[in-house]
């Protein structure tokens, strides 16, 4: 369990104070951290350079009745460490959330913060959010180059690269993607480009969205 | 002495919408309404200004020698008359032509293939473009930022002399926005302020006939994607709008242009291929049986006997509308941009 105790240590989630919702993603079960390579436990060497996504409408619920409005969409850089939501209603039994920004902001036009083209999670020859950004190399892949760039993207069919997920909380309220997980998902071995909406890019969003699981 | 007239007269009409409503005070009576939301960026005059001062700055481009301007010059109706490719940093060449900018307004998709779905959205496609600007537009609010002209600039139209990447992409924007060409003598017909000669009148007739269902007047655009019939150039080898959607239907299909303005505008078509309108005119007429993809609108040809073609060519030289082309608020900011780089 030591690894889960330098997990809460990392992000600063403290069990006693306010109720926070945390997001953090691993790399060979430990907090990853951009830039440095780490073996897991199959003896894989893997190293993760970028790691950022949209959440989008995250959204407590009690006995399926929203306590809080859907949140507006939250860019998480994971090399900056752990996404940390800290206004989550004592009440709340279930989260909702998903990973991707949707068509009707899609299409607004421009805007800032978070959605800001700046922070380079906007694809630029082709209008369009990148959901998610995972740049990594790893010894799984059998070629010279041995790197994955993955932007996913794309927000109408047949190429909708949004996905919701739901869980009901636990005390800890802890949640993490599993980089290990979505590296070695099978896409990843006939291809280790991907950077437009095409039919690999919402079978990677799949792949993605079932890598973020609670800590228990 | 007519053209001051008109200059003076539009120059007017810029300045009275300034603060207004964009579709208040300068949707012509004869257009539809625009797809622009103007709620969520209203125009405003200083907004404008900054987006013309961007429009012509070549500190948008990486090495600061290449602006929108470059490849979209007033005189040509912002199109780009020197090259069929339009080139950019460097000189290297791009794979397309640039197109008119006019009554963007009314746009909903953008670019030869509709690859960008928003105007806001635009701008950052040459920006990035290795081939035409070659930086980012982070690189781009940086540069700005720490220009001694663009905060005070930010400040007049935002309200802060912050810059971010939205209020660049704004501002841009509402300089596109008032590139409104309405002023031809086909509007002044419409607006029962002119008349068509014999010949202007008889082309106008082989124009709805042969060419509106695709060039729907008043904007001269459907604003949808076809394939007119023009052989796929093995060069370039481009596949339009199935790039995009990767829908096989899509293949060869480009966006329909407006024809406003070709006496500015040439040469024609995605990749520039035409230097003239007869050119034009001999594909539509004569080489058009020869392909088996385009549209089905066109699969019989148009036989053009007589004078028809003469008539249409004098029919789409009344959509020129030289009073946008020499607008002198359209035109390089001297007043910002002279003196301060
Ligand atoms: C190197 C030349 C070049 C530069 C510089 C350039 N453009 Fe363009 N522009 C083009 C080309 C070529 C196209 C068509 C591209 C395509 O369809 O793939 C285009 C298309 C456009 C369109 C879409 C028009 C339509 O009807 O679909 C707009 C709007 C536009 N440019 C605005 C700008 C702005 C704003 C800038 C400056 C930030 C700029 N351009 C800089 C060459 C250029
Ligand atoms: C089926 C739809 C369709 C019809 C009908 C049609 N066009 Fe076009 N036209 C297009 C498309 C699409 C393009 C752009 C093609 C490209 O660049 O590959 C185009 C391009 C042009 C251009 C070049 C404009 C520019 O700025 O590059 C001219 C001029 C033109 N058409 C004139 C006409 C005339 C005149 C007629 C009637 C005789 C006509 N068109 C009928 C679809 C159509």
């Amino acid at each position: 369990m030591k690894h889960w105790i330098f997990f809460l240590v990392l992000f600063g989630n403290s069990l006693m104070a306010q109720k926070s919702f945390i997001l953090g993603a691993t790399l060979g079960n430990e907090p990853v951290q951009c830039g440095k390579w780490v073996v897991n436990k199959q003896n894989d060497s893997l190293q993760v350079n970028r790691c950022a996504m949209y959440l989008s409408n995250l959204q407590f619920f009690e006995n399926g009745k929203p306590l809080t409005a859907p949140e507006k969409p939250i860019l998480i850089n994971f090399c900056n460490g752990a996404f940390e939501f800290k206004q989550v209603p004592q009440n709340a039994d279930s989260v909702t959330f998903s990973v991707g920004i949707d068509s009707l902001i899609q299409t607004a036009g421009a805007m800032g913060g978070d959605l800001d083209p700046v922070n380079g999670m906007y694809w630029t020859w082709q209008s369009g959010y990148i959901h998610v950004k995972v740049e990594a190399q790893t010894s799984l892949l059998a070629s010279e180059l041995h790197s994955i760039v993955c932007h996913l993207g794309g927000y109408s069919a047949p190429f909708n690269t949004n996905r919701m997920k739901g869980f009901k909380l636990n005390d800890k309220m802890l949640y993490r993607l599993n980089l290990d997980q979505f590296l070695a998902a099978e896409s990843f071995t006939t291809v280790r480009k991907i950077m437009s909406p095409s039919l690999l890019a919402t079978k990677l969003s799949d792949a993605f969205i079932d890598s973020i699981s609670p800590v228990r | 002495m007519r053209i001051a007239a008109g200059l003076f007269l539009l120059s007017m009409v810029m300045i009275s919408w300034i603060g207004l409503q964009f579709d208040e005070v300068y949707s012509p009576p004869h257009f539809p309404k625009p797809a622009y939301q103007f709620e969520e960026n209203p125009l405003t005059r200083d907004g404008i200004q900054l987006g013309r001062a961007l429009f012509y700055d070549n500190l948008l481009s990486a090495n600061n020698m290449v602006s929108c301007a470059s490849c979209h010059s007033v005189y040509n109706a912002f199109a780009h008359t020197d090259h069929a490719l339009s080139h950019g940093i460097e000189d290297r060449i791009g794979k397309r032509n640039a197109p008119a900018l006019i009554n963007l307004a009314w746009q909903k998709r953008f670019m030869w293939d509709g690859a960008i779905h928003h105007l806001d959205m635009q701008a950052l496609a040459p920006i990035s473009h290795r081939d035409e600007m070659g930086s980012s537009i982070a690189e781009v609010t940086q540069k700005l930022q720490a220009s001694k002209v663009y905060p005070p600039l930010f400040e007049a139209a935002w309200g802060s002399p912050e810059v971010t990447g939205e209020r660049v992409l704004k501002s841009l924007s509402q300089f596109m926005l008032t590139l409104v060409s309405a002023g031809s003598k086909y509007d002044r017909v419409k607006l029962h302020q002119a008349q068509f000669t014999e010949q202007e009148a008889r082309g106008y007739e082989v124009f709805k006939a042969h060419c509106n269902s695709c060039h729907t007047e008043p904007l001269f655009t459907s604003n949808e994607f076809k394939n007119n019939g023009l052989p796929v150039n093995q060069a370039l080898n481009d596949m339009g709008r199935y790039g995009i959607t990767q829908n096989i239907d899509d293949s060869l299909c480009f966006k329909v242009p407006t024809l406003r303005n070709l006496k500015y505008t040439y040469p024609y078509m995605h990749d520039g291929r035409f230097e003239t309108l007869s050119e034009v005119l001999r594909h539509y007429t004569r080489n058009l049986r020869n392909t088996a993809k385009q549209d089905a609108q066109l699969s019989q040809g148009f036989p053009m006997g007589g004078n028809a073609k003469v008539d249409l060519t004098a029919f789409l030289l009344t959509l020129s509308d030289s009073a946008f082309v020499f607008n002198p608020n359209l035109a390089f900011p001297r007043e910002i941009l002279l003196n301060n780089h």
